[in-house]
């Protein structure tokens, strides 16, 4: 019975995983929330040529973040695959442990990763949910921890011994006490220089979020 | 039929003029480089009250001089690109004058403006132009002021253009003087050595003291200079030489340009000086490390000329167009910096393939501005790697030669001893071979020490490996099919669930847990961010180092209390040395409590603060030091335990002596079993 969230409907998903074993545990979890699971073989290749393949064969896609483990499995990683199918309007969720060495990588993309769910949470009602979210978000329906707001950021200092560089800011309008790390690569190239210690600008973050890991920057004012 | 034209208000003057000024400075600079057109070899710009309004301005060069034509069709018309942009002027120079915005901002700096000008082609003729700036604001289109050239035979006076402009609207602040300073001695590449080359001057005592400094020129002292040239056809090729001018290295095209493309930009050439800013490196050189400095602040970072012309904004103060800094902040060891060299991209645009912006703050980015870019930083790269590879080299050769070295200086030593006469001669060789025997157990010692910790450090970068594989493939499998049989055995067996297999599920799902746990324990010690200085707060780290413990205390029964001082103490220091300290001491107490078969087993931690010093006291109920002394117990390598490394306290004692820390250890505390005790100056509580 296909999954429906408005005029959107989800029956085929597809599962991105380069442990093949992992694939096939998903896919019991797709199949518990009465949904088809096509588990991606592999090599995916590049994104774009993944990306047109994902848009013509399934409706959803659940993806693990590491792709490069295994084989020449991918050659990109599920943060960023869930970045490009959103905006090509395909709901997509991104199923990692979120280690910490990730965070940097996936904060690049997370504007466009609505759904976030750690492995241990995984389950057939929380992949529902994951995707309804998506989807009502590509449609401009933001839940408040994900709705983006103009708002002042001041760089607490650059992280020197970090690569690739990552800085600590701290955005006073979500809470002025905490420093939350993102990556330099998060700027477009233009304003990268002019990133220093105690630098301020503006940007639209989802100030709902509760969790530091889940904020994203987008938008940048210099 | 009616005939028409666009006609223009008198405000446009103001819109031209004043809203495209970037600055006081950069207007002026126009006016200069437009004497440069004119093939002036100096122009002399005097400010007399200019810091305040109605202030002069006075500008004056000797170039060849404008007739009526000149100024009528030149001087006069805004915005147009002349036909003579490609040309060159009589000295060979290419044109940096822009189509007369920025004159028209200069002149408009003032009320009042007077040109005074005589042909280098009739000497004996002057021409005069008085503006007035106030006509335009009573008249609504620009062509109702009618100006008019007046004509004077002269009296013999030399070659050259003369601009007044008076009754200044606003004055020039301290800072607008020192950039104009700043911009006039770096106008005409002082870099280079042509005694021909264009010289401005400025009549402030500011420009003087910027004049003498830049002239210093202290590239002789530089570390080492490296140049680097893409000829018309896009190739490229780069030396790096020492400061003795011994060529380091060199490369041709294929080794600069990452992917083999020439470079889609007209020719330039790129030199860097850069400074090795310590005592052992000046010891060797004819200036001071302050006057190098000193000169690196006021000129340092990379300018970029246009055909002999600097362009501002790059290599101004906090313009860092190379991205200089960031690459030393990457990769700090072999990069240079804005602050530690200097440098120029001179580029020969005889086609104006670069394209300055309206408002003159710098190049509009297009395809040969970007590339210009990418040939200057491909040749830092390519420099960067060179002397990284070297310094590589350089610290092999070091480890091989270090024990040689040793070696020849104990011959020397040796040889000197023989030259010794008298009774102290067999002193003296005791001695020394006394000496000589302690240091190879010293040797000895540390060579082993040092085995332990590449075999402990091998160990946990395997940990951490497995931790984080297991995390991703098998734990994450295990996870997924748990929860799966789980829901499906509710599902499918309905009440018979828990009774069949409710228990051994639940069980496999609470080992899962904890085999997480063991896994993020040691990605947690091997995180990164925990090396860094900053402020530790010791009793968050305690509770944190207690918290990764919990799940082995549980499975081994242990029970940790705390008693700590009041407060929150904090030194400054690594979170990592902190964790180190108390994980260390941990591990030691459950291995001693795997001893202790009857009591409860039991770990105490105190900490008390007096002063600025925190001690922390880390007690259990286990047996207690034993077999060994309790001075011995922090040596490397000494251990009561089979397999065991023997480094645990070797690491405390190591640690808390980086800190500035003492430590102690008591064989039998008042909880029975060994007790260390640490003591660590602390910055606040």
């Amino acid at each position: 019975m296909p999954l429906v969230v408005g005029d959107k409907k989800i029956e085929k998903v597809e599962i991105v995983d380069d442990n093949p074993k992992a694939r096939e545990a998903m896919a019991w979890h797709i199949v518990d929330a009465k949904l088809e699971a096509i588990k991606a073989p592999g090599p995916l290749g590049r994104l774009p040529a993944f990306v047109s393949l994902s848009l013509k064969s399934a409706d959803a896609a659940v993806c693990d973040h590491k792709l490069g483990l295994i084989g020449k499995y991918a050659e990109f990683d599920g943060a960023q695959a869930v970045a490009e199918l959103y905006s090509r309007g395909f709901p997509a969720v991104l199923c990692t442990n979120f280690a910490k060495s990730d965070i940097d990588t996936i904060r690049l993309y997370r504007r466009k990763i609505p759904s976030l769910i750690r492995t241990d949470d995984v389950d057939p009602d929380g992949l529902v949910e994951g995707f309804v979210k998506c989807v009502k978000e590509i449609k401009g329906d933001f839940v408040p921890s994900r709705k983006p707001w103009r708002t002042l950021i001041r760089v607490e200092e650059l992280l020197e011994d970090v690569k690739p560089l990552t800085l600590n800011v701290v955005l006073p309008g979500w809470s002025s006490n905490e420093r939350v790390r993102i990556p330099l690569d998060i700027f477009p190239s233009q304003f990268r220089q002019q990133i220093m210690a105690d630098t301020r600008f503006h940007a639209m973050v989802n100030l709902g979020a509760e969790d530091p890991n889940e904020l994203f920057f987008d938008e940048f004012e210099f | 039929m009616s005939n028409a034209r666009f006609r223009f208000s008198a405000n446009i003057l103001k819109r031209l003029g004043e809203e495209l000024n970037p600055s006081p400075d950069q207007s002026i600079l126009e006016l200069v480089k437009n004497s440069y057109d004119a093939d002036a070899g100096t122009c002399t710009i005097e400010l007399v009250n200019a810091d305040r309004p109605g202030g002069t301005l006075h500008i004056k060069d000797d170039g060849d001089g404008m007739n009526v034509d000149d100024i009528v069709n030149g001087w006069l018309v805004l915005g147009k690109s002349t036909k003579t942009q490609n040309q060159r002027t009589r000295l060979g120079r290419i044109r940096a004058g822009s189509k007369g915005l920025g004159r028209l901002a200069a002149l408009r700096m003032g009320k009042v403006v007077t040109l005074l000008t005589r042909p280098r082609k009739a000497l004996k003729d002057q021409y005069r132009l008085r503006i007035d700036w106030t006509e335009f604001d009573n008249v609504d289109l620009v062509d109702e002021v009618k100006l008019s050239i007046g004509h004077a035979i002269g009296n013999g006076g030399k070659q050259g253009t003369d601009i007044l402009i008076e009754d200044l609207r606003t004055g020039l602040s301290r800072a607008d003087v020192q950039r104009l300073a700043r911009a006039l001695v770096l106008l005409a590449d002082p870099f280079g050595d042509d005694p021909r080359a264009f010289r401005p001057v400025l009549h402030v005592p500011e420009f003087q003291d910027l004049e003498q400094l830049v002239q210093s020129r202290y590239f002789n002292d530089a570390e080492y200079h490296l140049n680097v040239r893409v000829d018309k056809k896009g190739k490229a090729k780069a030396s790096v030489v020492d400061f003795l001018g011994k060529t380091l290295y060199s490369a041709d095209h294929s080794e600069l340009s990452a992917d083999g493309r020439s470079y889609s930009c007209p020719p330039a050439e790129f030199d860097l000086w850069a400074f090795i800013l310590n005592k052992p490196t000046f010891q060797t050189r004819s200036s001071s490390i302050k006057e190098v400095r000193t000169w690196l602040q006021s000129f340092g970072g990379v300018h970029l000329y246009e055909n002999g012309l600097r362009v501002s904004p790059y290599g101004n103060p906090g313009n860092d167009w190379l991205e200089m800094n960031l690459a030393r902040v990457k990769s700090p060891e072999e990069r240079p910096s804005t602050n530690n060299s200097i440098g120029r991209v001179s580029v020969g645009d005889s086609e104006h393939q670069l394209i300055q912006k309206t408002d003159r703050s710098g190049f509009i980015e297009t395809d040969a501005f970007l590339e210009v870019q990418r040939f200057a930083k491909d040749g830092l790269a390519w420099m960067a790697k060179k002397r990284m590879d070297e310094a590589e080299r350089r610290r092999t050769v070091e480890r091989t030669e270090a024990p040689s070295q040793a070696e020849r200086a104990k011959e020397v030593v040796k040889d000197a001893i023989d030259k010794v006469t008298g009774k102290s001669k067999e002193a003296v060789k005791l001695a020394f071979d006394r000496y000589d025997r302690a240091k190879a157990i010293e040797i000895k010692v540390l060579r082993k020490e040092i085995q332990l910790y590449r075999t402990l450090s091998t160990a946990g970068i395997t940990a951490g490996t497995f931790a984080h594989e297991s995390a991703g493939n098998p734990l994450k499998v295990i996870t997924h099919a748990i929860k799966t049989v789980a829901r499906r055995g509710r599902k499918g067996l309905g009440k018979k669930y828990e009774n069949l297999i409710g228990e051994p599920v639940n069980m496999i799902m609470k080992s899962t847990d904890a085999l997480k746990v063991l896994g993020n324990v040691t990605m947690s010690l091997l995180d990164h961010e925990k090396r860094r200085n900053a402020k530790v707060d010791i009793h968050m780290t305690i509770h944190q180092v207690i918290k990764m413990f919990e799940p082995f205390l549980l499975e081994r029964e242990v029970v940790v209390t705390t008693k700590f001082a009041s407060g929150s103490p904090f030194l400054r220091g690594s979170e990592a040395a902190v964790e180190a300290i108390v994980t260390n001491l941990l591990n030691n107490s459950l291995i001693w409590l795997e001893q202790n078969h009857s009591t409860e087993r039991a770990i105490l931690i105190r900490t008390k603060i007096s002063e600025n010093i925190i001690t922390i006291r880390v007690a259990d109920n286990g047996p207690g030091i034993k077999d060994i002394s309790k001075n011995d117990v922090w040596l490397p390598g000494q251990t009561t335990r089979p397999n065991g490394t023997g480094l645990g306290l070797t690491i405390v004692r190591d640690t808390v002596k980086d800190l500035g820390g003492f430590v102690e250890a008591i064989e039998n505390s008042e909880m029975g079993g060994a007790e260390i005790v640490i003591e660590l100056p602390i910055i606040g509580a």
